[in-house]
């Protein structure tokens, strides 16, 4: 009898370390599934503010339905920001941001113009030929994975608000772990 | 911003910041400066404002063009630190702010001194005061320097610039070592000179009340707005309190026009310097007479070398109370070049020796500086007043009056009985100065503050040792027609004439006046403040503007 009365108390104790491993598992891998894609949309989204900041607002376009993104800067290959000999910006290309297949890319499309027309900033859609941002997603290098949605909007106090949302599966579970990032800048440049 | 003010203060500004508190949130900030040869390390801004080639910035190929200022902003808040890397360039207020600026000529004749500083409160720094004529036609003599007695001397602490492209438009005579400016440019860019309808603004206020005024005697005026229909003429002094006056004629003020507000004369206008200066008095007077402006010194010291000469004791007090004065300035402008100079302590090197001479001191045990006549301008005022009675007397009476408020012991007899030290700081602080002792108060330990000191000493070095008997207008003036200062007129402020010389010329000595003309004769000074901008340059107004913002 006493045997049995400490099989059974054995089986509750095993079941209940069981059910805490199970529960402790199931977080470790929920926080393991969300960093991942977390980092490289943070510093995606840090290079995105970034840019959007050191850009002048003339410079700025945003798609129709807010899911792609040109922004004129004055960086050159280097990194170097490139200025005229009077300290200001000489525009370089324009970084467009974009999803596909769940992959945020930033794609750059260069300004051909001589020095003095890129001393003043245009969007990109004055180029010539006259093209829409969506005309320019394609290819470009890969800033962040999982993501599902970009969203821009130019606000009404000029302010640009970005938001990312990021979904990824979890090992064993059907529905996946979601989260959202978002920014709003200002340009700074004239 | 604050690095901004300050380069717009002085073009070649490089001093920095070091965890300076952010004025909006809690937190600092910092600006390092690059000094000396070498690349700039990241963290360094570099000042090359004033320069004419482009200077390395902090990485190969990076430069700094000529007229920019790279300006590197460390900002903390809470644990984290952010780095603004900006470009700023442009032309600075300090070097576009003109002092005096003329549609037609500019005659300075005799001793002329003409500076700037940012404001007379705290804070002050020197800046650039700049001369502009806009004639435009070719001239010789649109801006002329005449010396009036042998020994004397022009300086302009800006540039004297001319729009006249004619090669001898600028003359200052043959003796290239009796004036200095900061440089000579003909075929300068016109300055707008921000014309002011002074006629349709005074006919607005045809409804506003007239003014209470008495004929004889000081007319304080209320604040508010007051309409003199026809001329008015006044024989004492005009004093304004956040007042505006407008005068459908001629304005004659036989005294002085101090305090705060704006006069708008359809007619001519004409008044007399003051004795004193406030240099808490940040707004002063802002005048527009359609007419012509004549400002009238009393010649103080050339009284004061006229009836000491018949008695050799009060010679030595004048001439003790002179050389006080400019020891005192001289002293200040070191303590300027060296901030860890402390002139206002007690002993040989420092203030107190030289307020013995300056002002009466409650204990006559201290000593006096360099051995010189305790109270001398005590004793000079009893001299005169044996002396017979002019206008002239009885202004240096008031002006010496005024240097024992500024230098005497704040506990002397002239105080009423039981006001302090405190008592002193606080009229001056509310804009009054009828006690005596404010430097001694400033300088109290108890009562007073290094902001104080600052004021006082600001004050001190707007009293012209050289010329103790200058008188003082302290504002905006703009005129329509000429402008004609003289007899040791020190215009703490701006003067702009913007006529252009048409109509019919006015002679004043040997000289022909045209409107739009300025003339300062007769040892006059012009101390430009930013305080008290031109018409059209509006107060902290700047050229500086952001080129691009770099970083992040």
């Amino acid at each position: 009898m006493e045997v049995l009365v400490a099989i059974s108390v054995l089986g509750l104790l095993t079941g209940l370390l069981l059910m805490i491993y199970i529960s402790g598992a199931s977080v470790t891998r929920k926080g393991d599934t969300r960093a991942e894609p977390l980092a490289d949309a943070q510093v995606a989204l840090a290079n995105m503010t970034a840019d959007l900041e050191r850009a002048p607002a003339t410079g700025i376009s945003v798609a129709a339905d807010g899911g792609s993104l040109a922004v004129l800067s004055a960086m050159d290959e280097q990194g170097q920001f490139q200025l005229d000999d009077q300290g200001e910006a000489l525009w370089q290309r324009w970084h467009v941001y974009y999803v596909s297949n769940e992959e945020l890319h930033r794609a750059s499309v260069n300004w051909t113009a001589d020095q003095t027309t890129r001393a003043t900033p245009i969007p990109i859609e004055g180029l010539n030929p006259p093209l829409t941002i969506d005309d320019y997603e394609t290819g470009g290098r890969v800033l962040a994975r999982n993501v599902d949605n970009l969203d821009a909007e130019i606000l009404a106090n000029g302010n640009i608000a970005v938001r990312l949302e990021l979904s990824k599966k979890r090992y064993g579970r059907p529905d996946p772990e979601t989260l959202q990032l978002q920014s709003e800048v200002r340009s700074r440049n004239p | 911003m604050d690095a901004l003010n300050q380069i717009d203060a002085r073009a070649d500004w490089d001093v920095g910041f070091d965890r300076k508190k952010l004025s909006q949130m809690e937190g600092f900030y910092s600006i390092k400066f690059h000094s000396g040869p070498g690349r700039p390390d990241e963290d360094e801004s570099v000042n090359n404002l004033t320069g004419a080639t482009p200077v390395n910035g902090y990485r190969q190929g990076h430069q700094i063009p000529p007229g920019c200022v790279e300006l590197v902003i460390i900002a903390e808040v809470g644990g984290a630190t952010r780095t603004i890397r900006t470009m700023v360039g442009g032309t600075p207020a300090s070097s576009t702010m003109a002092g005096m600026m003329a549609g037609g000529n500019i005659l300075l004749r005799g001793n002329v001194v003409v500076e700037g500083f940012s404001t007379l409160t705290t804070g002050a720094q020197a800046v650039q005061a700049n001369l502009q004529s806009n004639r435009p036609d070719s001239a010789a003599g649109v801006i002329r320097w005449v010396s009036a007695n042998p020994g004397d001397r022009a300086s302009v602490s800006g540039a004297v610039r001319t729009v006249s492209a004619d090669a001898a438009a600028i003359d200052f005579g043959p003796d290239a070592t009796a004036y200095q400016a900061g440089s000579f440019e003909v075929g300068a860019t016109a300055v707008a000179l921000g014309r002011v309808d002074i006629v349709g603004e005074i006919g607005n206020h045809t409804g506003d009340p007239a003014p209470a005024i008495n004929p004889i005697g000081t007319n304080n005026l209320p604040a508010g707005a007051c309409y003199q229909g026809g001329d008015l003429v006044i024989n004492g002094d005009l004093s304004l309190d956040d007042t505006n006056l407008y005068v459908d004629g001629n304005l004659t003020v036989n005294g002085s026009v101090t305090g705060t507000g704006s006069i708008y004369v359809k007619g001519d206008t004409s008044f007399q310097g003051d004795a004193a200066i406030y240099t808490n008095n940040v707004k002063g007077v802002a005048l527009f007479s359609e007419g012509n402006v004549r400002l009238t010194g009393l010649d103080g010291t050339a009284y004061m070398d006229a009836v000491t000469t018949s008695n050799p004791q009060a010679a030595i007090w004048w001439q003790d109370a002179q050389d006080t004065m400019q020891a005192l300035n001289g002293r200040i402008q070191t303590s300027l070049a060296n901030p860890n100079a402390k002139i206002m302590q007690v002993g040989p090197q420092y203030i107190d020796e030289m307020r013995q001479v300056l002002g009466t001191d409650a204990n006559a045990n201290h000593a006096t500086w360099d051995g010189r006549t305790r109270d001398a301008t005590g004793k000079l005022q009893a001299y005169l007043n044996t002396q017979p009675a002019s206008s002239s007397r009885d202004f240096m009476l008031e002006r010496l009056d005024y240097m024992q408020r500024v230098f005497a012991d704040d506990n002397n007899p002239y105080n009423p009985v039981g006001v302090k030290g405190r008592d002193v700081l606080k009229e001056w602080d509310q804009g009054g100065d009828s006690y005596y002792g404010l430097i001694d108060a400033a300088t109290d330990a108890v009562y007073g503050s290094p902001q104080h000191v600052e004021q006082m000493l600001n004050l001190i070095m707007r009293i012209d040792y050289e010329k103790m008997g200058s008188s003082y207008f302290q504002g905006t003036i703009y005129t329509n027609g000429w402008f004609h200062a003289s007899n040791e007129i020190t215009v703490v402020g701006s003067l702009t004439s913007g006529g252009d010389r048409s109509g019919q010329p006015t002679t004043i000595g040997s000289e022909e006046i045209r409107c739009g003309d300025i003339v300062l004769d007769n040892n006059c000074r012009l101390t430009l403040t930013q305080d008290y901008a031109p018409p059209g340059q509006s107060q902290g107004s700047s050229g500086l503007s952001l080129k691009s913002w770099l970083e992040p």
